[in-house]
């Protein structure tokens, strides 16, 4: 059943109507709270808070797609997180519990299971270097592959904007990721 | 450095967003220009090193809230509140029902002692003001504030004075403020004293005035907003300034005296904020109060509209 049908029956008052929704945009929804926050505690905080908004506000989406909207509140509890993550720091035990949920390449070997890893945590880092509004840009794109039309519903700006952001924060990302070996094996010539 | 080269296409191009064209002359760009290839490079692996990280398990499962999800409000009618004055209720009921479909209600009516409406309009922003930058603001499809939703609420209600073209941009209340953060949203700006904020739980609705108290024919910034607790999404609603009861020979004929036109139509910008304008009646009597009104989505649970006021004093 499709979402459109799915929130048909939500808005009759169809509780389990509800319940393939979130199984369907779960995963996706914690990656990026994931790639926003860097800690998969908050990440999952997120996507429950995501779920219970949405649960309550369903008859708020008009003329969106269930998952661009879906995107709009998470990104929302993201950036609420965020602003509480400027007074309350991470803590660096919660972000070891990040790397053993990301799912590994069961087909690498051991030095290229933790040269991939290596890379990944380059990468992680760099990316909560950015200025959140980058920040999001880039993982709405890059991680969730969204379409420049789906970001401009989810970040209710014009597409122009989509555009300016995902370059900007592409720019930076690369930028950050300078000094990395495990990303840029040549960066001492490369720059 | 290459900011005089092709750097500004480099996202575009590896989305494959540029045309046959546009690509052919990028790959020429880089094929001459080492410094664009070397940073196009680095672009790229970047964003593929992103992309690698692949995804993720949510690792607990969702708890929904108890109860079945919240069923698409019905729209209500208000109910008339006495204090307010005939006019305003129909106008309410005539224009502003058809607009809280839309999300929230969307005339500006102003209403003076004893004799109900006296004029309404929306807001509007002055051309290159700066208020607010082109395309950031998004009018609801649904309804249409400009016109008040036909002809009932025009026979019930004075049309607006018009305002030029060439000084005001089109109606936009209620308006989407496009890039605006909830956050700061909620917080009227530097000045705005005296405010009064509402969450019901999935709609925040902010109203702010920059004192208590006005003089008839005071100008009055109503700085408003009302935020969807879920989205983040701001909006700029439209207000009603609402006067005291109607007394029994209020009617048609005093509420078409001119002299208190409503004018929420100037450029409407405080220190770059976008406000609503409305103007105390001239013939307000010190001591009275009046209501700033603002009408958010009902609420959960709620039957009505959520409705929050702001009382302010005649001087």
């Amino acid at each position: 059943m499709d979402d459109e049908a799915l929130l048909d029956r939500c808005r009759r008052g169809d509780r389990d109507a509800f319940t393939p929704l979130v199984h369907r945009y779960q995963d996706e929804l914690y990656t990026m709270a994931l790639r926003l926050t860097g800690n998969p505690a908050d990440a999952a905080d997120v996507v429950q808070e995501t779920f219970t908004r949405a649960f309550r506000s369903l008859p708020k989406l008009r003329g969106a797609t269930v998952r661009a909207w879906l995107f709009r509140v998470a990104v929302n509890c993201a950036h609420d997180v965020h602003r509480q993550r400027t007074r309350r720091p991470a803590d660096p035990l919660e972000d070891e519990e990040g790397r053993v949920l990301d799912l590994p390449d069961p087909g690498l070997g051991p030095e290229a299971t933790a040269l991939q890893r290596e890379r990944a945590d380059a990468v992680r880092q760099a990316l909560l270097t950015l200025p959140h509004e980058f920040r999001v840009a880039v993982v709405l794109r890059d991680v969730n592959e969204l379409s420049y039309e789906e970001m401009a519903e989810a970040l209710s700006v014009p597409l122009g904007t989509v555009k300016s952001r995902i370059s900007r924060a592409r720019t930076l990302l690369a930028v950050a990721l300078r000094g990395s070996a495990a990303v840029f094996p040549t960066a001492e010539e490369a720059w | 450095m290459v900011s005089d080269h092709v750097e500004g296409l480099f996202s575009a191009a590896y989305d494959g967003e540029l045309s046959g064209d546009a690509r052919a002359a990028f790959d020429r760009h880089l094929a001459e220009c080492s410094a664009c290839a070397a940073a196009f490079a680095q672009l790229s692996t970047a964003a593929d090193a992103l992309r690698e990280l692949g995804p993720a398990r949510m690792p607990r499962p969702v708890r929904l809230p108890e109860g079945a999800p919240i069923p698409q409000r019905r729209l209500v009618r208000l109910p008339a509140r006495p204090s307010w004055g005939r006019g305003l209720v129909a106008g309410l009921t005539a224009a502003g029902m058809v607009a809280v479909a839309g999300g929230i209600a969307a005339v500006v009516i102003v209403t003076r002692p004893n004799s109900g409406v006296v004029s309404r309009g929306s807001a509007s922003y002055a051309e290159g003001g700066g208020a607010l930058p082109a395309g950031a603001v998004n009018v609801p499809a649904a309804g249409n504030p400009a016109t008040c939703a036909g002809e009932a609420c025009s026979a019930a209600v004075p049309a607006p004075s018009p305002t030029p073209a060439s000084e005001h941009a089109s109606v936009t209340c209620p308006a989407e403020l496009q890039d605006t953060s909830a956050a700061a949203a909620a917080q009227p700006p530097a000045g705005f004293s005296n405010h009064v904020t509402q969450d019901n739980g999935t709609t925040t609705v902010v109203i702010a005035t920059q004192a208590a108290s006005f003089p008839p024919g005071q100008t009055v910034d109503i700085y408003a907003r009302v935020i969807d607790d879920a989205t983040g999404a701001v909006w700029l609603p439209c207000a009603y300034l609402a006067g005291p009861e109607a007394g029994p020979s209020s009617g048609a004929e005093a509420a078409g005296g001119g002299t208190t036109a409503a004018t929420p139509v100037a450029g409407l910008n405080v220190g770059g904020v976008p406000v609503v304008e409305v103007v105390v009646p001239k013939l307000a009597v010190s001591g009275e109060a009046y209501e700033v009104v603002v009408e958010g989505l009902s609420g959960v649970g709620e039957v009505q509209p959520q409705q929050v006021s702001l009382s302010i004093e005649v001087t």
